[in-house]
């Protein structure tokens, strides 16, 4: 989300002082997605003075046979680094999606979104990133 | 798969889950079990599918720092806290809601309690309450007679048979009398009084209207509405309103003295 480690750390700190501090208040809700709700927003807060991507067209491909052994080449941060530099929310889906922890519903109520544009997001990250894979991965 | 699929399963599959586990929504499982009847569409399910998976294994590698890595030996360190009833209570939507089935409920009482106190023609009642209190001398032949005539005078004059004023009320002395019809088509007398703020009324009883067997001593019902009250009696299928001007209690209090 960040793309930055020491700002991931900041922005898991700073939600879990919030959850501490609602905790000591008996205000904590009873709600796993609490917590991911407040991270994403202490990593938007975190990065929302940074440069920010263009909102430019950025190449597709349709996924390859060999995605899954090109894919299985790179480094997480890698992976880390071009997730954090796809525009909001479209970052937030992908992240949420990947984490492979939510049900379509709770990422729609995550993002607080509709279904066609959850699933815009995320299609179209899927093909920009195959398009990304094939130039980083090419002649290797 | 853009073109085997409804948009609505075509954007539940792009979000399709990566594991292995049968979803739990049925919607999604509905759209996955159509995709996989297509060949097509199992098949380009099936590479994004991998496509996912090998995404998520890249994920799983990404190693936690270990300044957070650290909250994690006690999961259960900072608990949400389960909402308390009392607490529930007083939430502005519960509160709303029971506010509101309160005053529906208040509402079905009352409207449950004014249906009690109805009986067949008590409509009719209202409506020559209504009748009562805009009536004028000048509407009315004028008569002078005494109130046990009336039955004959209606006979004779407008073929209106059993419009007969009970014997209780035979010696009020009848200044007026006017025969209209209702807006149901029904005859109706009425007939105004020496006394002032009291009138009859003779109309027939409604039709559909369950008969009642005769009692020994006539039955009174009450209505009331425009500042008058009436008292609704049923004999020979013809129902003769005692109107007053007053309240039901004032009316009750006359009849009382009137029928002992």
């Amino acid at each position: 989300m960040t793309g930055d480690e020491q700002k991931a750390l900041l922005a898991f700190q700073d939600t879990v002082r919030e959850a501490a501090l609602l905790s000591s208040r008996g205000q904590l809700p009873a709600d796993r997605l609490w917590a991911f709700h407040e991270a994403r927003h202490q990593c938007l807060a975190l990065t929302k003075d940074d440069v920010q991507p263009e909102s430019a067209t950025v190449p597709e491909e349709p996924i390859a046979s060999d995605a899954p052994s090109r894919v299985a080449r790179l480094n997480p941060e890698q992976l880390g680094a071009w997730i954090s530099a796809a525009p909001e929310p479209q970052r937030s889906a992908l992240a949420f999606f990947y984490l492979n922890e939510f049900s379509h519903r709770e990422m729609q109520n995550l993002l607080d979104t509709k279904m066609g544009e959850l699933a815009g997001w995320i299609s179209h990250g899927r093909s920009q990133f195959q398009a990304w894979l094939n130039c980083v991965t090419e002649g290797r | 798969m853009r073109r085997w699929l409804s948009r609505r399963k075509r954007d539940l599959i792009e979000c399709a889950p990566i594991s292995e586990r049968s979803p739990s929504d049925r919607a999604m499982r509905s759209a996955l079990e159509t995709a996989l009847t297509i060949p097509e569409a199992a098949a380009s399910l099936s590479a994004q599918h991998q496509f996912d998976v090998a995404l998520a294994n890249l994920v799983r590698t990404i190693a936690i720092p270990k300044a957070a890595e650290e909250w994690f030996v006690n999961g259960a360190l900072i608990k949400g806290a389960k909402r308390s009833w009392k607490k529930t209570v007083r939430h502005p939507a519960i509160l709303a809601t029971a506010l509101a089935v309160l005053v529906m409920a208040g509402i079905a009482i009352f409207f449950f309690v004014e249906r009690l106190n109805e009986f067949p023609g008590s409509a009719t009642a209202k409506k020559m309450l209504v009748v009562a209190s805009a009536a004028r001398r000048s509407e009315f032949e004028r008569l002078n007679t005494d109130a046990i005539n009336l039955g004959d005078y209606f006979f004779m004059k407008n073929q209106l048979e059993h419009f007969d004023v009970p014997m209780q009320f035979a010696d009020f002395r009848a200044s007026g009398a006017r025969v209209f019809d209702d807006e149901d088509g029904h005859r109706v007398a009425q007939v105004l009084l020496a006394e002032r703020g009291v009138q009859f009324f003779l109309y027939p009883v409604e039709k559909g209207a369950q008969p009642t067997p005769k009692p020994a001593r006539p039955v009174w019902r009450y209505v009331d509405g425009d500042g008058w009250a009436g008292a609704v009696a049923e004999r020979d299928g013809v129902c003769f309103l005692f109107a007053m001007h007053g309240t039901e209690a004032e009316l009750r209090t006359y009849l009382a003295d009137r029928l002992r």
